[in-house]
């Protein structure tokens, strides 16, 4: 199989695994050139979307590289916000707590503004559609990957730090030799929950209506909200395998390489056990694009330039600075609350109920969910994490069906459960159960040995051993997964109350199917406020319940 | 006279404490160090002295007080010195020949680079090693990286921050050794060394000045001039006989012979030691015919000498040994404390924790709030404010160790509670 071809006098072997990547960069050329065709078009408002099987290659490609290219600016949105609210006290102050309001907007609280800001933009080109559709997926996946990376940087040791001062690497070389390496991990586990959080809105993202004027890009997300309008139900079945298809492919060829790779910035030895392997990457690794590109790389590096350090800052906090902080964002949010009400100035008090009783409504939902969830995660997870070798099996599996965009098998249970004032909180258990199950899963599998045989040697039996050592030792991760669950639930809330099926339109009493028809109507008063409410009862059940739960929880059952 | 290479002025440090206390970890440190010394900072844990050197090399500010390098005040980290960490700090995603790179600070070229580093993986054994990750060596080889990158910045002083103390004895009595070597064949532009220690032979063994330093708060006591010949036998009655020295003012510093009367009555900070450790103290004195020397006790119950100094210290405030010069030896309470059933021992200790002042104020505490209970935030900040040099967490654990023992007070660590235990006779 090997041919020996020779360049510049030197012989080089070309393999199959050369073979291998050099097919997937033409494919990927193909994917950017066929988004590219696609941008350049003029401004069509309403995609015409083909329901034909093979119209479906085409659309799950423009979808790829709209998740990949939301990633991208996931990535570096995470760099520079994550490294601002780390390396500036002021900043953080303001950007943390920002996050969490961030992180509980639905998706269409961002609709409208992106939507009339990028026509503003480009006003007669598809671009500017096409940007506020990725930037909406952008929303989908950013804020876990950010607030990973700014705790990261938070807790890199102190010696690392040092080191590098004292050698005079500069901030820039800080960032990439120090700091990214060693976020690393915890980057690119979020990365692939941030991604697979993206997909889950898709149909949202491709297809909406904003007051009165429906939009639509072509991708699998618009496929499948055409398919649904319609009642083709064999197209529904091609979406969702494109759709399977396209996150298999992911997984195997992005991120299973990623992770194999990324085990090396793992501070801690690893047992070779649980070394993660790729065969993609040892693909990659036979053939010989590493080798080009590192040679690349190592013949442009220019040799190390040093860099005075900087002579000390005055570090110590004066209170003139804070009294200007504080003002500051005193007055900032003084305007921010005077627009606000003046906004929804027009909002009479009888939508104010309506909205205040949806909400009430949809948090009875989002907590049975999650109650829903726990009963079902709980046992399973821990009966999974407990066993070593099983879960190394499941694991994988679950990370594929977790990644899956809930919605888009929504329609074939509002068939069997018509009533979606109940059935809503089965579809969004089908979309946050996940993140309960891979916290307990991770819970149980840190149970250490010794104290699972301590109770074998006391012979505590089943029950009593569960009682006293699983549960315990899985409650603060069942509680981390718990809220991150429900936040997911809050925010599904706006697809599973309200769903456009077979023609006709049903929804829930609820906030979620609220912020529908507002974006629908075009009312942007009554959405804004519906949007605030959501937030704010996220936001403060969060502060007042579960962050003091997650703390006394943390401090009595942590193991360290 | 030169101008020294190193000289502090006044320089002090403090912290900030959650709940608004500072913390004075340095207190008034005045330094000179001349050009071609090396000088050994050595103090009991806890005594600033990681801090200090963190000062040196412009890594921390000082909270007042001024560095000076060759005369010239020094702000910011000093671009002549080079550190070597004591948990080594190698970037574990870098291969040992990218970790030695950072310390490179001007090549002109990548073939000047590589001589470099050729060079010092061959000066200090690496060989082979190049391209394998940190974690794949071991701790002695992970501190020889440590000290390659070091010296390819070209120091002028090199700084080690207890760099053996992670090894050990074998590895790091044979790595001191090559350390000396590099220093003593005149690497290119090394002038001083300045390590950071805990290990009193070490600092005789390696250096010509030795800072010693007390805590409480942080501060330098005195300064040994070192002038055994090099290269230095650790056998020699001259070595022993100057270790012994400098033993002689650790021990008078951090354990003055105060009269007995004076410790029961100022509040001042108790040792932070457990019973576990004072009572295991008492039984190595009893196998020792009750008189021990604190340097051989230290190396009998496995401690360093600064904890056995603690531990020392805690059983003389409670009346149980006696320390004149520096030897161990037990009271006749002592001897009747350890001849004791568990109960009679509890009494005794009862007794002798409420002479001492602080303990005497805690449980007083308790006894005047309202149901005889305050909960350990009240506590640690009255400490706070009783003692503010220390640390009020270690205190309480401290005293909550001593009061719990002597069946004084009670702690409940769910509700975080102090409580007085009413006696039913």
């Amino acid at each position: 199989m090997n041919r020996t071809v020779e360049m510049k006098g030197k012989p080089i072997s070309f393999s199959i695994y050369d073979l291998a990547v050099l097919s997937f960069l033409i494919l990927l050329a193909y994917g950017v050139s066929l988004l590219a065709k696609n941008w350049t078009g003029p401004l069509v408002y309403k995609a015409n979307i083909s329901l034909a099987p093979t119209a479906l290659i085409g659309y799950t490609f423009l979808s790829m590289s709209r998740g990949f290219i939301a990633y991208g600016l996931s990535l570096l949105f995470t760099f520079a916000y994550g490294y601002v609210a780390a390396h500036n006290r002021y900043a953080e102050r303001v950007l943390i707590p920002l996050l969490d309001v961030f992180q509980s907007i639905p998706v269409l609280g961002f609709l409208p503004g992106l939507i009339i800001g990028m026509i503003v933009i480009f006003p007669h080109s598809v671009m500017g559609l096409e940007l506020a559709s990725i930037l909406m997926i952008f929303t989908g996946q950013v804020w876990n990957m950010t607030f990973s990376f700014y705790q990261s940087l938070k807790s890199i040791p102190q010696e690392l730090m040092e080191a590098s001062k004292i050698y005079g690497l500069s901030k820039w070389k800080i960032f990439w030799n120090v700091e990214v390496p060693f976020a690393m991990p915890g980057l690119v586990w979020n990365s692939m929950m941030s991604m697979a959080g993206g997909w889950f809105f898709l149909s949202v993202c491709e297809a909406f209506t904003l007051g009165g004027q429906d939009y639509r890009i072509a991708g699998i997300g618009s496929y499948m909200a055409t398919a649904v309008e319609n009642g083709y139900v064999a197209g529904e079945l091609y979406a969702i395998l494109a759709m399977i298809l396209m996150i298999l492919a992911i997984d195997v060829f992005f991120w299973r390489p990623i992770v194999a790779w990324a085990d090396k910035f793992k501070l801690e030895e690893t047992n070779p056990e649980n070394e993660q392997t790729s065969f993609v990457l040892d693909v990659l690794r036979n053939s010989h694009v590493l080798k080009f590109f590192r040679t690349l790389f190592s013949s442009k590096r220019i040799s190390k330039r040093y860099v005075r350090p900087k002579s000390f800052k005055n570090e110590q906090q004066s209170t003139a600075e804070n009294v200007l902080f504080y003002s500051l964002i005193g007055t900032i949010s003084a305007i921010i609350l005077w627009k606000f009400f003046s906004f929804i100035g027009d909002v009479n008090s009888g939508e104010l109920k309506t909205i205040l009783f949806g909400d009430v409504f949809t948090a009875l939902r989002v907590y049975a969910s999650v109650v829903l969830s726990v009963v079902w995660t709980l046992p399973v997870g821990i009966l999974i994490g407990k066993n070593i070798s099983l879960s190394k099996k499941v694991q994988p599996v679950v990370q594929v069906l977790a990644s899956f965009p809930a919605p888009m098998i929504y329609p074939w249970f509002v068939a069997i459960f018509p009533n979606l004032n109940y059935s809503s909180v089965l579809l969004m258990l089908l979309g946050t159960q996940w993140y309960i199950l891979f916290n307990v899963i991770a819970g149980a599998a840190s149970i250490p040995n010794h104290l699972k045989e301590a109770a074998l040697i006391l012979k505590l039996g089943r029950l009593k051993t569960w009682k006293t050592l699983y549960i315990p030792i899985v409650l603060p991760y069942l509680i981390t997964g718990m809220i991150t669950a429900a936040g997911g639930a809050w925010n599904a809330s706006i697809v599973t109350e309200y769903m456009n099926f077979n023609h006709r339109t049903i929804e829930a009493t609820g906030i979620g199917a609220l912020i529908n028809e507002g974006t629908i109507s075009g009312n942007m008063s009554f959405l804004a406020l519906s949007i605030v409410t959501m937030l704010l009862t996220v936001v403060v059940i969060n502060r007042l319940v579960w962050r003091p739960i997650q703390r006394r929880v943390m401090e009595k059952f942590s193991l360290n | 006279m030169d101008t020294p290479i190193i000289n502090l002025k006044d320089v002090n440090m403090r912290f900030k404490m959650p709940g608004g206390n500072y913390f004075t970890a340095l207190e008034n440190i005045n330094l000179f160090l001349d050009s071609g010394k090396i000088a050994a900072l050595l103090g009991p844990s806890g005594c600033g002295k990681s801090t200090l050197l963190r000062i040196i090399t412009g890594l921390l500010k000082p909270s007042s007080g001024k560095v000076y390098y060759k005369g010239k005040v020094q702000n910011g980290v000093n671009d002549k010195m080079a550190m070597v960490f004591q948990n080594f700090a190698l970037f574990p995603w870098k291969t040992v020949k990218e970790n030695i790179e950072l310390g490179i600070k001007d090549a002109d070229s990548i073939e000047e680079q590589e001589k470099i580093i050729e060079h010092i993986v061959d000066v200090v054994g690496l060989e082979g090693f190049e391209d394998v990750y940190p974690k794949e060596l071991s701790g002695g080889m992970r501190q020889r990286v440590g000290i390659a990158r070091a010296l390819v910045s070209n120091p002028e002083v090199l700084c080690m921050d207890e760099p053996f103390s992670a090894l050990d004895a074998l590895t790091s009595e044979n790595l001191r050794e090559e350390v000396l070597d590099f220093w003593s064949e005149g690497t290119a532009g090394l002038s001083n060394i300045l390590i950071v220690t805990h290990n009193i032979t070490e600092a005789v063994y390696m250096a010509d000045e030795i800072f010693i330093l007390a805590s409480n708060p942080g501060s330098i006591k005195f300064v040994f001039h070192n002038s055994l010949p090099f290269p230095r036998d650790q056998k020699s009655s001259e070595f022993l006989s100057t270790v012994d020295t400098i033993y002689n003012i650790l021990t008078q510093n951090i354990m003055p012979d105060v009269p007995k009367t004076k410790i029961y009555e100022k509040i001042a900070p108790i040792p932070l030691v457990s019973v576990s450790e004072i009572i295991g103290l008492l039984e190595v004195l009893d196998d020792n015919k009750g008189r021990l020397e604190l340097f051989e006790l230290s190396d009998r119950i496995k401690r360093d000498f600064g904890k056995t100094i603690s531990i020392a210290l805690a059983a003389e405030m409670l009346g149980l040994v006696a320390t004149p010069r520096h030897d161990v030896i037990f009271t006749a309470l002592g001897k009747k404390f350890l001849d004791a059933d568990v109960n009679e021992r509890k009494l005794i200790f009862k007794d002798q924790i409420l002479k001492i002042p602080i303990i005497k104020a805690v449980v007083e505490l308790v006894t005047q709030s309202e149901d005889m209970v305050i909960t350990r935030e009240e506590c640690e900040e009255f400490l706070a404010d009783k003692l503010p040099n220390e640390r009020p967490e270690d205190l309480f654990e401290t005293i909550v160790n001593f009061t719990l023992y002597a069946e004084v007070l009670d702690y409940d660590s769910r509700d975080e509670e102090l409580s007085l235990i009413i006696e039913n006779v």
